[in-house]
């Protein structure tokens, strides 16, 4: 593994008032890196996603992003946000815009790109996400798989470093949710840093190269697909993966 | 034969009133039959036993033209039959005749009266020392005034004089009477009261002893003291020739009429005038201006026992509609524009009886002696010159027709704050405001070189706009009164005033106007409409612009909020926006409107509609900015999330993401919003602005006319709302396309 660190985690703690939610973690992800987080609800997964773009913010600790810290209050919240792209569990598309609006609005008013090239990059994301027909759609008239892969194309406009995705697949009707994870899978393909949390063990044994299983607020074990799926070795693994399998 | 009367006595009759007109339906048994004593013949006619009545009733008309007498033990029961239409005449002495017509509207006295004779007490035969004692003693009630006080009392209701034992122990003077003769003798509350009642306290004083009073029925009263069982009887005694070979009388007491009670000829419907001289105005319904000094008058009168029930009208032209539709029973009003009603509604009279007389004077604010005194001078150049007495010949004595209008054109102005509904005084005629006190004012601007500006507002509000600065001057048939004195100077007098009461006649309208003649009256007649259109223009121009600041305001007060909500930013500003908030939907919006109009702008001369949109404005951003803040609220805040994930700012989310989406769930809230602060302008009228309600109230003040006017403006708000609310519908269609 001779990639560069990317992202790395030190110590991170998050509470909400009395309730730990995360307890020193530490972590390190690489560029090119697609990691499967899994573990049981409630056990802080998605909080901990949710800190590496800032949409919240560590009780302790730290997380350093090319190797400086991202919770340096000199450091611009939206510049970090910017380079970290987030996919919802509720796709979260902008209703008042079509799907092309929703992918070029934020290229195009943090002035990355013009309002033309903005379009032609939204119609190729669209392309790729096999939604070019959709393009003047309002996210009320598309399927829950489509809204998904608008958001995924949304995400990827940015041209982030690295995309979390927080559940991606979860609130989709199950004949939706396999043209979301092929999506997901081209991105992998193409190089993208990705982070998914997911209950999707057959997408994270297939896609990801890494995978941590997140259990009372701690990681329990870290491995590859194989490690992890055939020979896990921490008890709360295994009672996971034989409650999944049932 | 009983013919020797010391007295002669009279016939009276009481009407009991029918369904129907005065006699004008034989067969209808509450038509009234009975209009002259001569009438009387046939008649069924109640009396009480024992009365002279009964004796002369049973005499009358000889063998051709008997009575048929009905005899009652109860004076009540024969008024009781009388209203009943059971019979239809009660022959009764005057006195207790005016007491039962006052507490039956329904019946009245003939004026011939019956026959006259006198009152006096009895004294058993024998007993000529008590007899001379009860002569001294009323011959010396009568020197030391105590007789008459205790008559202006009971019969001429002009005093309150009342005599109370003051013995309270020793031997008993034992009176009998029949307690149901009011007012010499009857029942109040617990106890006996009447004329002839402390009459006898004063004799028992007198002589030392305690009155016992024996209450029994009236044909039993001779007896009990012919037989000893009473010293004195006292029960409005007349004295006939066959009483006296029983009894003895003392010296004549009071004269009395024995008058015949008929059922009065008017409807007992709610149309009935119940009201016909003073004294009957208390317990009824009585209308007056809110602000006039009949107001004032009305709610002290009659004390706790018969109270006004006094309704207060903004417009005199409200309380004479309610008077015409039977709502109310009485208008107290001022003279003149009492007269002018009259000429306009021939339904309506005005009682001869005035209620109060009084003086009007124009009003200045105090600190303002320059104009009070330039005022006085020019009123007294004017009775000189005769120019006062010219319009006093044209407005009140209509003898004259001259007018004097303004010369000056130019100019500072002279503002003149009046209620133009208040004739001849001032009022509408045509689109001009005319009348006495505006040609005075007129006449009064051109010495002062000034143009007259007439600002017409209610008149309640016409002292506050004189004293609040707003208007220089106010003209509004002000009574002079010591309590305005005391916020306000008066000028010299105007003029003299009545107050009086304005009743219905109890006749029918005349004829019914047609449809075609009632719209030409309220609408084309001296370009009516236009007080319509005029109306429509402020109301939609304020609506318009208050709407327009409403929205600025409202959306300025939802950012500050909601910013302070997501963010914790804007602490101070937030508290400012809640007490906004807290003020403006915690008080009526009328008030709010007479705030800012007298308190806020008092001295400030402001453009009215200006007033009206700031006031309405503020009003309505409250309003507008809660509803746009749960437009944002009800917006999924995943959205500001994944704006924020892309690396928007917060403020760009905001305004590109959520706002849009709020503003569409805020729609149908923000339109009842405005339809509601359309239909809202219509207060406008309290601060003297012509909207569109008030155009139709001063055109129903012109014509007396209700329907017309109020339906016109009716529909009119009818139509701009319906109008609002389709563009809101299509607008809503648009915005729903990114919905499936």
């Amino acid at each position: 593994m001779a990639k560069e660190v990317m992202i790395q985690v030190k110590n991170l703690c998050k509470s909400y008032g009395d309730k730990q939610i995360l307890k020193n973690i530490d972590a390190e992800f690489h560029k090119g890196d697609v990691v499967a987080i899994i573990g049981p609800s409630g056990c802080g997964k998605s909080t901990f996603l949710r800190q590496l773009n800032l949409l919240e913010k560590p009780t302790s600790g730290d997380i350093l992003l090319d190797g400086k810290s991202i919770l340096d209050k000199k450091v611009s919240k939206p510049t970090i946000r910017a380079r970290v792209g987030m996919v919802f569990q509720q796709f979260n598309l902008f209703k008042n815009m079509t799907a092309l609006e929703n992918i070029m609005f934020a290229p195009v008013k943090l002035g990355m790109m013009t309002k033309a090239e903005g379009e032609k990059r939204a119609k190729e994301l669209l392309e790729r996400v096999g939604l070019a027909d959709r393009a003047d759609h309002y996210p009320a008239q598309l399927s829950g798989g489509q809204q998904q892969r608008v958001a995924i194309a949304r995400a990827a406009a940015m041209n982030p470093e690295a995309i979390l995705f927080d559940e991606p697949t979860s609130a989709l009707d199950p004949e939706m949710v396999g043209e979301v994870l092929k999506i997901m899978k081209d991105l992998a393909q193409s190089g993208m840093t990705m982070l998914v949390v997911t209950h999707e063990m057959g997408f994270a044994r297939e896609v990801a190269n890494r995978v941590l299983f997140f259990a009372d607020g701690v990681i329990k074990e870290q491995g590859t697909p194989e490690e992890i799926f055939d020979h896990p070795k921490d008890q709360r693994l295994k009672d996971f993966l034989a409650a999944i399998k049932k | 034969m009983v013919r020797i009367i010391f007295k002669m006595v009279v016939a009276v009759a009481l009407a009991l009133s029918a369904m129907v007109f005065v006699g004008c339906n034989e067969s209808d048994p509450l038509a009234n039959k009975v209009h002259k004593v001569s009438d009387l013949g046939k008649k069924k006619v109640g009396v009480q036993i024992g009365n002279t009545a009964d004796i002369y009733a049973s005499e009358y008309g000889g063998d051709t033209a008997k009575i048929d007498v009905e005899r009652y033990t109860k004076l009540a029961d024969a008024v009781q039959a009388l209203k009943q239409g059971k019979i239809d005449a009660v022959l009764l002495d005057d006195q207790p005749a005016i007491y039962f017509v006052k507490q039956n509207p329904t019946l009245r006295v003939l004026d011939e009266a019956f026959v006259e004779e006198t009152y006096a007490g009895v004294i058993a035969k024998g007993n000529e020392g008590l007899l001379d004692t009860f002569n001294l003693v009323l011959k010396e009630m009568h020197e030391n005034g105590i007789f008459d006080s205790l008559m202006n009392t009971y019969i001429n209701g002009t005093g309150s004089y009342h005599y109370a034992q003051k013995v309270k122990e020793g031997p008993h003077l034992v009176l009998a009477t029949n307690a149901q003769f009011p007012p010499y003798e009857y029942h109040e509350g617990e106890f006996i009261v009447g004329l002839e009642i402390e009459l006898a306290y004063y004799l028992a004083d007198k002589m030392g002893r305690v009155l016992e009073i024996q209450d029994i029925e009236f044909d039993a009263v001779i007896n009990a003291v012919s037989s000893g069982k009473a010293d004195l009887g006292l029960s409005g005694f007349t004295v006939t020739e066959e009483r006296k070979k029983s009894i003895n009388f003392t010296d004549k007491l009071v004269d009395n009429k024995v008058v015949i009670m008929v059922r009065s000829d008017i409807k007992p419907s709610e149309l009935d005038n119940k009201v016909f001289t003073v004294s009957d105005l208390g317990h009824k319904k009585v209308g007056v201006q809110i602000g006039n000094t009949a107001d004032i008058y009305a709610s002290e009168y009659g004390g706790d026992t018969a109270k006004i029930d006094v309704e207060r009208y903004t417009k005199l032209a409200d309380a004479v509609q309610a008077l015409k539709q039977g709502k109310i029973d009485a208008v107290l009003l001022d003279d003149q524009p009492a007269i002018y009603f009259v000429k306009q509604n021939p339904t309506l009279r005005v009682l001869d009886e005035a209620f109060v007389e009084e003086t009007y004077a124009g009003v200045i604010a105090k600190g303002n002696e320059g104009l009070l005194d330039t005022f006085n001078l020019v009123l007294k150049e004017m009775h000189e010159n005769g120019i006062f007495d010219s319009l006093m010949n044209t407005y009140i004595n209509g003898t004259g027709s001259y007018h004097y209008a303004q010369k000056v054109k130019e100019g500072p102005h002279l503002v003149l704050a009046t209620n133009a509904q208040f004739p001849p005084y001032e009022y509408h005629e045509g689109e001009f405001i005319v009348g006495l006190e505006i040609e005075l004012a007129y006449y009064l601007a051109d010495k002062m070189g000034r143009v007259l500006e007439i600002q017409d507002i209610e008149f309640d509000a016409v002292i506050n706009a004189v004293s609040s600065g707003k208007a220089d001057l106010g003209l509004s048939g002000f009574t002079v009164t010591e309590e305005r004195k005391k916020s306000i100077n008066f000028t010299d007098k105007l003029v003299d005033n009545r107050v009086v009461i304005l009743v219905r006649t109890g006749e029918k309208e005349a004829s019914a106007e047609t449809f075609t003649e009632k719209f030409h009256k309220n609408f084309i007649k001296d370009n009516r409409w236009k007080y319509i259109a005029e109306g429509l223009r402020n109301t939609l121009i304020i609506a318009v612009c208050a709407a327009l600041l409403g929205i600025v305001i409202g959306f300025l007060v939802a950012m500050v909020r909601v910013n302070h909500e997501f963010n914790g930013k804007y602490k101070i500003a937030n508290w400012v926006c809640k007490a906004y908030l807290a003020v403006i939907r915690g008080t009526p919006m009328m008030v709010q409107l007479l705030i800012i109009y007298y308190i806020v702008f008092s001295s400030v001369n402001i453009n009215k509609l200006l007033v009206a949109i700031i006031a309405f404005g503020i009003n309505s951003g409250a309003y507008v900015s809660e509803i746009i803040r749960g437009g944002i609220k009800a917006v999924d805040p995943g959205q500001i999330e994944a704006g924020r994930s892309l690396g928007l700012k917060f403020r760009t989310v905001m305004l590109h993401v959520v706002y849009p989406q709020a503003f569409k769930n805020s729609l149908p809230a923000l339109t009842n919003e405005f339809i509601s602060l359309i239909k809202e302008t219509s207060i406008c009228g309290y601060i003297g602005l012509t909207d569109l309600t008030r155009g139709g109230d001063i055109i129903r003040s012109l014509t007396y006319e209700a329907m017309f006017p109020l339906l016109s403006v009716a529909v009119v708000y009818f139509i701009i709302v319906a109008g609002l609310s389709t563009c809101v519908a299509r607008l809503e269609k648009r915005l729903k396309k990114n919905e499936r």
